[in-house]
C-alpha cells in the first residue's frame, strides 16, 4: 500500500488522463440530484456530492443487460455475450464500494456469472470517504461501512486542498503509476489525515436503537410481528426501494426480438422482490402476495438470509430505500422498531 | 479490480440445441415432446428440471419426464400456461428448442433403496414423478412394495393414459386412482388424494413416501403421512416456484433463504418443516 497526495488542482489534468485510459464513470450533476455517468469533460465531474439516486454497483448489473444473441431460425447459433471494456469508477462513496464487494461475491458463488464478472474484472474502484453523513437516512456508521478496508483499487480521503490517496492494490498503482499529479504524502498530510479522520468519526451518529449484529436475531423472533402488517399497509409495492439498492440483484430474463424477426437478445432485466408477481407460478399460486410478506422478505434477505449464507449483511446502509420511498417507509425505523428502540 | 480465479467467459444463459423428435397430445392442454440434445445425453437425475427455450419467446423451467437411464432422448411434459409454452405447443417434429440444464438436486435415490415406496402425486405432479417412478421399475430389485397414489381433476385430464393402463396391470407396482370430478365412463374412484390414503396399507418404519401436485396438496398430503407413522425424514416432497434463471442467482424461487431451484426441487419435509413460506 502507498499513501500519495492529490491535489484539488491536479484533478481535473487527473480525469482527462484517466478518461484516455478508460471510460470514466463518476458522479455528475442532474437537475437538483446526483447520479453516476460517464465523465467525458472535467467539470462534469462532482466529487462533493450526497449519496446519488442509482448506486454505481449498477453499472456493473446493468439493467437489460444483453446475454445472449439469438437467432429465432437456429438455437445452434445462440452466442454468449459476454462483455466489459476498461471502466474506472471514480469518487465511490464506501457504502457502495461495500455495496460492489457484495454483488462480486453474489456472483462469484457457484456456478460463477461470467457476465457480471467480466464486465467486473475490467473494472477500477477510486474510492472517497465521505467527511459527513451524505443523505439523513443512512445507516454507514451503525453499519461500519463508513470506511473502508478493502474491496476497493484507490482511496481518496478529503484534506480541504487535497486529497490523500491509499493505494490498495496493483491494478491501482498501474493506473496512476505515470501520471504527474500524485506525490508521496509527507508526515504533515498524514497528521492532516489524523485529524480529518478524527473530524469525521464526530459528525456521523448512530441512528439504530441498538447494535446491528443483533438485528438477524431480532428480525427473525420478529418474523410474525405486526409491524410487516403495518409496513405492507403503505407500501405501494412500486418496487422502488430495491431498484435503488446497491446490492439488489434479483432479475428477469426476457427476449427482445429485432425487427427483422430472425434476430434477437436474451436480456436479464432488473427485477424486483416487491413486484405482486414476483413469486406467483401458473395455477395462480403466489408464494407472497402481500406486500407485508414482501417487504419482510426484503428486510431478511439483506439481514437474516444472506447472513446465514455469507456471515454478513446484506444491507451497507446508504440509505437509498428510506430516502426515495414514495410512502415514507424509512429502514431505520423498521429496524429499530425490531431492535426494540 | 477484482480477485477471482480466471473467469470462464461462458455465459450460463446461452442455450444448447435440442430437437423435437416427436410430439405427443396427452389431455385437451398437455403434450409430451420427445427431445434430444445435438451433442449430447441429458444425464439427469429423477426430478430435475431443464430451462427450456425458444429464441424470441423466452424461457421456462419444465421437469425431465421420463427415466435417467435413457437421456439420449428424454420427454417433457407441457401444459399450455403461457408465453412459452403455448409458443411450444404449437412446434412439431424436427424443430428445435433450447435447453439449460439439467437443473436442481433431483431425487436421492440412493436414500431409497431397499424401501417401500408409496408416490402421491396429484395432476401434472406426475410429470415429474414419472422420471422416478419409471427409474424404480427400471430398478424394481432395489425396492420393497412400489404404491403409486394419483389423482387428477377429471379423467380426460389424467397424465400417460396407456402407460396408466399397463401400470394398473403392472404387476410390479399398485396404481390407485382418483378423479375429483367423474366424467362418463369413469369406472374408478371419485374424490381427492388423500381418500386414496385410507385404503393403502402401510409399512411406517419401512416406508418413504414422494409427494408432488399442486401447491395445495402438500399439507394435506403430509399430515396424513404422518398419521400413518411415517418419519418425517422419510418424507420427501419436489416443490413448486416461480423460476427464471435454475442458477441460484434471480430470487425468484426463494423461500425464505432456500433458492429452491438449487438446493430443491426436491426436499425431505424434516428439513423444510421450520421453514415458514414452504408449505
Ligand atoms: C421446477 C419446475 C418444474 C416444472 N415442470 C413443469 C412441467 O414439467 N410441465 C409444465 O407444463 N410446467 C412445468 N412447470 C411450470 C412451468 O415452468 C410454467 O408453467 C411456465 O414457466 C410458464 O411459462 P410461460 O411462458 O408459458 O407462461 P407466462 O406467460 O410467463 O405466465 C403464465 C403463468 O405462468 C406463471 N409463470 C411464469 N413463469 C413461471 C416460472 N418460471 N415458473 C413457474 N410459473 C411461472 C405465471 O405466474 C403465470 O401465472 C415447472 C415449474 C418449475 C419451477
Ligand atoms: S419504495 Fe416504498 S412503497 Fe415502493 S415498494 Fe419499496 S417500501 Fe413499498
Ligand atoms: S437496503 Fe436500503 S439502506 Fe440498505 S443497502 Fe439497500 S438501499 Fe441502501
Ligand atoms: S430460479 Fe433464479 S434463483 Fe432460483
Amino acid at each position: 500500500m502507498k499513501t500519495l497526495v492529490l491535489s484539488k488542482m491536479d484533478v481535473p489534468g487527473l480525469v482527462e488522463a484517466l478518461g484516455e485510459t478508460a471510460r470514466l464513470i463518476g458522479p455528475r450533476k442532474k437537475e437538483h440530484q446526483f447520479v453516476f455517468g460517464q465523465i467525458t469533460k472535467p467539470e462534469q465531474l462532482a466529487l462533493e456530492y450526497p449519496t446519488t439516486i442509482l448506486p454505481p454497483s449498477r453499472q456493473l448489473f446493468p439493467n437489460d443487460e444483453p446475454l445472449v444473441r439469438l437467432r429465432l431460425d437456429d438455437v445452434a447459433a445462440s452466442r454468449e455475450i459476454v462483455e466489459g471494456e476498461k471502466t474506472i469508477l471514480l469518487g465511490v462513496h464506501p457504502c457502495d464500494v461495500q455495496g460492489i464487494n457484495i454483488l462480486d461475491e453474489v456472483f462469484s458463488d457457484s456456478p460463477p456469472d461470467a457476465n457480471y464478472l467480466t464486465r467486473r474484472s475490467q473494472t477500477i474502484i477510486i474510492a472517497l470517504e465521505c467527511q459527513a453523513p451524505c443523505s439523513p437516512y443512512n445507516l454507514c456508521f451503525d453499519k461500519g461501512t463508513y470506511r473502508l478496508e478493502w474491496g476497493y483499487d484507490l482511496l481518496m480521503i478529503d484534506l480541504g486542498d487535497r486529497y490523500f490517496v491509499f493505494t490498495r492494490t496493483g491494478a491501482g498503482e498501474e493506473l496512476i503509476g505515470d501520471l504527474p499529479f500524485f506525490r508521496a504524502a509527507t508526515p504533515a498530510d498524514r497528521e492532516a489525515l489524523g485529524r480529518a479522520r478524527e473530524t469525521q468519526a464526530g459528525s456521523f451518529k448512530t441512528r439504530l436503537a441498538g447494535p446491528v449484529n443483533r438485528l438477524p436475531n431480532a428480525l427473525k423472533e420478529a418474523y410474525d410481528d405486526l409491524l410487516w402488517e403495518a409496513v405492507g399497509r403503505r407500501c405501494l409495492s412500486c418496487e422502488t426501494c430495491t431498484n435503488v439498492c446497491p446490492t439488489c440483484y434479483c432479475f428477469d430474463v426476457a427476449d427482445e426480438v429485432e425487427l427483422d424477426l430472425v434476430n434477437g437478445t436474451r436480456c436479464r432485466q432488473w427485477d424486483s422482490c416487491q413486484s405482486c408477481t414476483f413469486a406467483e407460478v401458473a395455477g395462480g399460486e403466489n408464494f407472497r402476495p402481500r406486500p407485508s410478506e414482501r417487504q419482510r422478505h426484503r428486510l431478511f434477505k439483506k439481514e437474516v438470509y444472506q447472513y446465514e449464507k455469507y456471515g454478513r449483511s446484506a444491507c451497507v446502509g446508504c440509505g437509498r430505500c428510506s430516502a426515495q420511498c414514495v410512502a415514507s417507509i424509512r429502514l431505520n425505523e423498521m429496524y429499530n422498531q425490531v431492535l426494540g428502540g | 479490480m477484482l480477485d477471482t480465479a480466471p473467469i470462464s467467459r461462458k455465459s450460463l444463459f446461452v442455450p444448447e440445441a435440442a430437437r423435437i423428435l416427436d410430439v405427443e397430445p396427452l389431455t385437451a392442454r398437455e403434450k409430451l415432446f420427445r427431445v434430444s440434445l445435438n451433442d449430447r445425453p441429458l444425464g439427469h437425475r429423477p426430478c430435475q428440471f431443464v430451462e427450456v427455450s425458444i429464441a424470441g419467446i423466452g424461457e421456462a423451467p419444465i421437469s425431465v419426464s421420463s427415466s435417467p437411464a435413457s437421456s439420449e432422448i428424454f420427454d417433457l411434459c407441457v401444459r399450455d400456461v403461457g408465453t412459452l409454452t403455448q409458443a411450444m405447443h404449437r412446434l412439431e417434429p424436427g424443430d428445435r428448442i433450447g435447453i439449460r440444464g439439467p437443473y436442481g438436486n433431483g431425487f436421492p435415490v440412493e436414500k431409497i433403496i431397499g424401501k417401500d415406496l408409496l408416490f402421491v402425486c396429484g395432476g401434472l405432479g406426475l410429470a415429474p414423478l414419472r422420471s422416478l417412478i419409471l427409474h424404480c421399475i427400471e430398478n424394481r430389485a432395489s425396492f420393497r412394495r412400489l404404491t403409486v397414489l394419483y389423482g387428477a381433476k377429471r379423467p380426460s385430464e389424467r397424465l400417460y393414459r396407456e402407460e396408466l393402463a399397463a401400470w394398473a396391470k403392472d404387476e410390479r407396482l399398485d396404481l390407485r386412482e382418483t378423479v375429483d370430478v367423474p366424467e362418463e365412463g369413469w369406472t374408478g374412484n371419485v374424490g381427492v388424494i388423500t381418500t386414496l390414503f385410507r385404503a393403502v396399507e402401510v409399512d411406517p418404519l419401512e416406508t418413504v413416501a414422494v409427494i408432488v401436485g399442486p401447491p395445495v396438496m402438500y399439507k394435506f398430503a403430509v399430515l396424513e403421512l404422518l398419521q400413518r407413522g411415517i418419519m418425517e425424514s422419510r418424507i420427501y416432497m419436489s416443490l413448486e416456484r416461480r423460476m427464471r434463471c435454475g442458477l441460484g442467482k434471480c430470487g425468484h424461487c426463494q423461500m425464505n433463504g432456500i433458492y429452491v431451484c438449487q438446493e430443491g426441487p426436491v426436499f425431505c419435509y424434516s428439513d423444510v418443516k421450520k421453514v415458514k413460506e414452504a408449505l
